[in-house]
């Protein structure tokens, strides 16, 4: 019973977040009214591909540099720490570039002597900065993703850490040997930050980098959908790599090995760090860049329909989240080569750039046999943020089973599969963990833009257009009442997707109660 | 935006379009456009649109910029681009303003708001495709003081009884939100800036928050600016004096107007402002400071709207620049006489 019941429910969340995608994949071979297929890229798109590359490897280097010295105290410390340093990853993707751009106002002194300097040496400083600010933001954002890598593989060289600290040698010198040691998860770290980067397109538009997302980005709005495909083809090909990679790929077993001396002090500092830097100092920039705080109050007045609106689909999509993290926990454990398999495409689908998925599937509801009420509910753009966002829910799950001491598989072979069984013995330990992740995927939801404008209908109340149209023509006072309302709703969600994230981790690794440490070893 | 017809001209042309007017296919209040024409779609090619976020009616044709920094010349019968050029410059941003009126000697000329340069420049009518015509003028120039600008949005001209400028009004935004007045000495490159007006800022007095467009009520003498992120229209003298606030920044969405950024004068204390947050056309009694009527509804759909940056008319027929939906409709409002849609003839 259960096994079906997983089964079932993998099977519709897979297939309705990655039909869409591989639908309008196959009408780029049969003539479909709506998609143009002629229009392929003018010139080669090998100055797309390589800013795309060049971009995302920056962005994944410098999130791997902001991640290592906080690793360094959180593996020390323990991975409670985690609540605050993944604060950075849940708020609006935009909002470190949209909170610094308002100090490029032409008002302002910095402002006004770049565009003083673009006027008179004939280059665009302003557009230079814009473009920092972009790749700044996208790595502070990003930078939790390269702190978990990096605080797993320092928590497995807890002893060794400590012995290095006994040897002989300066403090830089043994900092290189020890990043030596991990020079592995620093490769997975700037790749997968890389990775992430290629399905994101509103900081990189705002700031005009031409990256391959917003080459689709533009190409979907002239409508040339058949181009969309064809640039973005370089990204879906590593996407499927990467999805294919997963499928097949092990589910690690975490080993987390001795913590070591505990951090304090100073050291705890550095773990606030992206949090100031990411959160704290944005949402102060903006609030300090507006002429009226009582733009906050008219700003939830005017959109209390559109924060409604959005709050309730984030919800629905958080909800969905949690039953793919329960479905595929039980499918990792029961069957793992098919929870990998799910895994893959959910994968795969979420490197897929925003704005071709949210095309994807507005393309799909839109075809004939699809009645017309479906297309004009939310149930679309569940579906596309479950396909950018379900990866989320897989890993967490993955993370929790991976965690998870050998002696609850013992139990577990003992017990045999049962609905009753994972009810009263599993579900217990796995819920704050769930929860939190899918919390987290419902704080993602949240500030979506790049599919939810394609699925939202002109008119309708819902917040990603109404921000984007707000990010774009600088409209200061609305840009910073939206921006903190919805990084205060996001964060709200964080810290509490962040506290039973920690609280879901040390239940499942034998931490709680549930199982003696010494079982756990 | 233009100034107001001469009404002579317009009751001629109105008796003559309001046979040709009375087809039954009228715009009602609330409901979608009736579209008697959809002009455009999506595309780079000549004819069709990337965002366009200016219109302007003059010589018998739609005058589109868009924000691929083109400005294009539309046959409004048949749809078809009769000429293009592209913006000399626009790697830090595109133009938002367009207005077709008269230059030194009388004659039609193009006065584009080439925002993200900061000025205003003024080129001759465009002839041919991607022939960029001939530079008349340009003034303005980064800066707070007067006569320079931050984010100039549009031009209004203010024609003496012959027919030529005598004064250019310019909006603008960007923190340094006003409107500044100057003379036609300007457009012989000479300091032609006689004043300013507006501060940015929400409160009651002559405060702005992006003034996106601008409008000449000769019979009035009054000047009209759409307050756009403040939610208001604004009535002033033409020296600068307040007359009256239709809206407030505080009934966003809910009062009068969301996002008013378009303009377009009726004559008779009326106007025409196109609600880029609503996705509506909202018909403006500026003497009771009352919006009478409401036209057009959000979608993608015929005849819905998406986003309208402007609005004007011409030959009986409004023309609706349907900026996110990348078209211009074309349509009739019920309660509108021809008269008042007989733009400024061929």
């Amino acid at each position: 019973m259960l096994r079906w019941l997983v089964w079932l429910v993998l099977v519709a969340l897979t297939l309705g977040a990655s039909v869409p995608v591989v639908a309008a994949l196959a009408t780029l071979f049969v003539d479909s009214p709506g998609t143009s297929t002629t229009g392929a890229p003018s010139g080669p798109a090998i100055g797309m591909a390589l800013v795309t590359a060049g971009a995302s490897a920056l962005i994944g280097g410098l999130a791997t540099v902001l991640a290592w010295p906080v690793a360094r105290v959180t593996a020390r410390a323990g991975g409670g720490w985690g609540v605050f340093v993944v604060l950075p990853l849940l708020v609006p993707i935009y909002l470190v570039p949209g909170a610094w751009r308002t100090l490029l106002d032409p008002t302002s002194a910095i402002g006004s002597w770049l565009l003083e300097a673009s006027i008179e040496r004939g280059f665009n400083f302003l557009r230079l900065a814009d473009q920092s600010l972009a790749i700044v933001g996208l790595a502070i954002w990003a930078s939790p993703i390269a702190w978990i890598i990096l605080h797993l593989r320092l928590r497995s060289l807890g002893a060794v850490i400590e012995a290095m600290r006994l040897g002989v040698g300066g403090a830089a010198r043994r900092e290189i040997a020890l990043a030596n040691l991990c020079r592995g998860a620093i490769v997975r770290a700037i790749a997968i930050v890389g990775l992430v980067m290629l399905a994101q397109t509103v900081p990189f538009d705002l700031a005009q980098i031409e990256t391959i997302s917003n080459g689709v980005r533009v190409a979907v709005s002239l409508g040339r959908t058949g181009e969309a495909w064809v640039i973005a083809s370089p990204v879906l090909a590593v996407a499927l790599g990467v999805g294919v990679w997963l499928a097949w790929a092990r589910t690690p077993r975490v080993v987390a090995g001795e913590s070591g001396r505990r951090g304090g002090g100073v050291g705890i500092l550095l773990v606030l760090v992206p949090v100031v830097l990411g959160v704290v100092l944005p949402m102060v920039v903006l609030a300090g860049s507006m002429r009226d705080l009582g733009a906050i109050e008219r700003f939830v007045r005017r959109s209390s329909r559109a924060i409604g609106w959005t709050v309730l689909n984030a919800s629905v999509v958080g909800a969905l989240a949690l039953v793919l993290g329960g479905a595929i926990w039980i499918a990792l454990r029961e069957h793992r080569r098919a929870g990998g398999i799910v895994l893959g495409v959910f994968a795969a689908v979420s490197l897929v750039p925003g704005v071709l998925l949210g095309a994807a599937v507005a393309s799909a509801v839109n075809a004939s046999w699809v009645p017309a009420w479906l297309g004009a509910s939310s149930v679309p753009l569940w579906a596309a943020h479950l396909g950018r966002y379900g990866v989320v829910a897989c890993l967490g799950a993955m993370w929790l089973r991976a965690i998870e001491p050998a002696a609850f598989d013992d139990l577990h072979g003992l017990r045999g599969p049962s609905a009753r069984g994972w009810f009263f013995a599993d579900l217990p330990r796995l819920l704050a963990g769930l929860v939190g992740v899918s919390l987290g995927v419902a704080a993602l939801s949240v500030h979506e833009i790049e599919a939810a404008v394609l699925l939202q209908p002109v008119g309708t109340d819902g917040l990603a257009r109404f921000m984007l149209e707000l990010l774009h023509y600088q409209r200061r006072d609305d840009l910073g009442a939206g921006v903190l309302l919805i990084g205060g709703v996001s964060l709200v969600l964080a810290v509490g997707s962040g506290i039973l994230i920690s609280r879901g981790l040390g239940a499942n690794s034998g931490r709680s109660g549930l199982l003696r440490s010494g079982d756990a070893a | 935006m233009r100034p107001d017809r001469k009404p002579s001209l317009a009751v001629l042309l109105g008796v003559i379009l309001t046979l040709s007017a009375c087809d039954g296919r009228q715009s009602r209040p609330g409901e979608a456009l009736v579209a008697i024409d959809t002009i455009g779609s999506v595309g780079r090619d000549p004819g069709r649109f990337d965002y366009p976020r200016a219109m302007d009616i003059g010589e018998g044709s739609l005058w589109v910029v868009d924000k691929s920094a083109r400005v294009q010349r539309i046959d409004p019968q048949t749809g078809e681009c009769l000429a293009w050029f592209r913006m000399p410059r626009f790697d830090r941003g595109k133009p938002t303003g367009l207005t077709i009126a008269p230059f030194l000697d009388g004659s039609p000329v193009i006065y584009v708001a080439d925002t993200h340069e900061q000025r205003v420049a003024v080129f001759a009518l465009a002839t041919g495709m991607r022939e960029r015509p001939e530079l008349l003028a340009s003034f303005g120039g980064f800066g707070e003081a007067g006569g320079r600008f931050i984010f100039p949005t549009d031009v209004a001209v203010l024609e003496d009884e012959t027919g030529r400028p005598e004064r250019i009004y310019v909006s603008e935004y960007g923190g340094n939100d006003r409107v500044s007045v100057f003379s036609a000495d300007v457009l012989r490159g000479e300091d032609g800036f006689l004043f300013s007006f507006g501060r940015n800022g929400s409160g009651e007095g002559v405060e702005f928050n992006r003034p996106q467009s601008l409008a000449i009520d000769s019979e009035a003498g009054e000047l009209v600016v759409t307050d756009a992120a403040n939610h208001r229209v604004g009535r002033f003298t033409l020296d600068g004096e307040l007359v009256s606030w239709i809206g407030t920044p505080n009934e966003a969405g809910t009062g009068a107007f969301d996002y008013p950024y378009g303009l377009m004068l009726l004559g008779g204390g009326r106007a025409l402002v196109s609600e880029f947050g609503a996705s509506r056309i909202a018909l403006v009694d500026l003497s009771a400071g009352e919006v009478h009527s409401r036209y057009g509804v959000p979608g993608r759909g015929a005849g819905e709207l998406s986003t309208p940056w402007a609005i004007d008319a011409m030959g009986g027929t409004l023309f609706v620049l349907d900026s996110g939906n990348n078209r211009i409709l074309g349509c009739r409002p019920e309660g509108l006489s021809a008269t008042d849609l007989a733009g400024p003839g061929p």
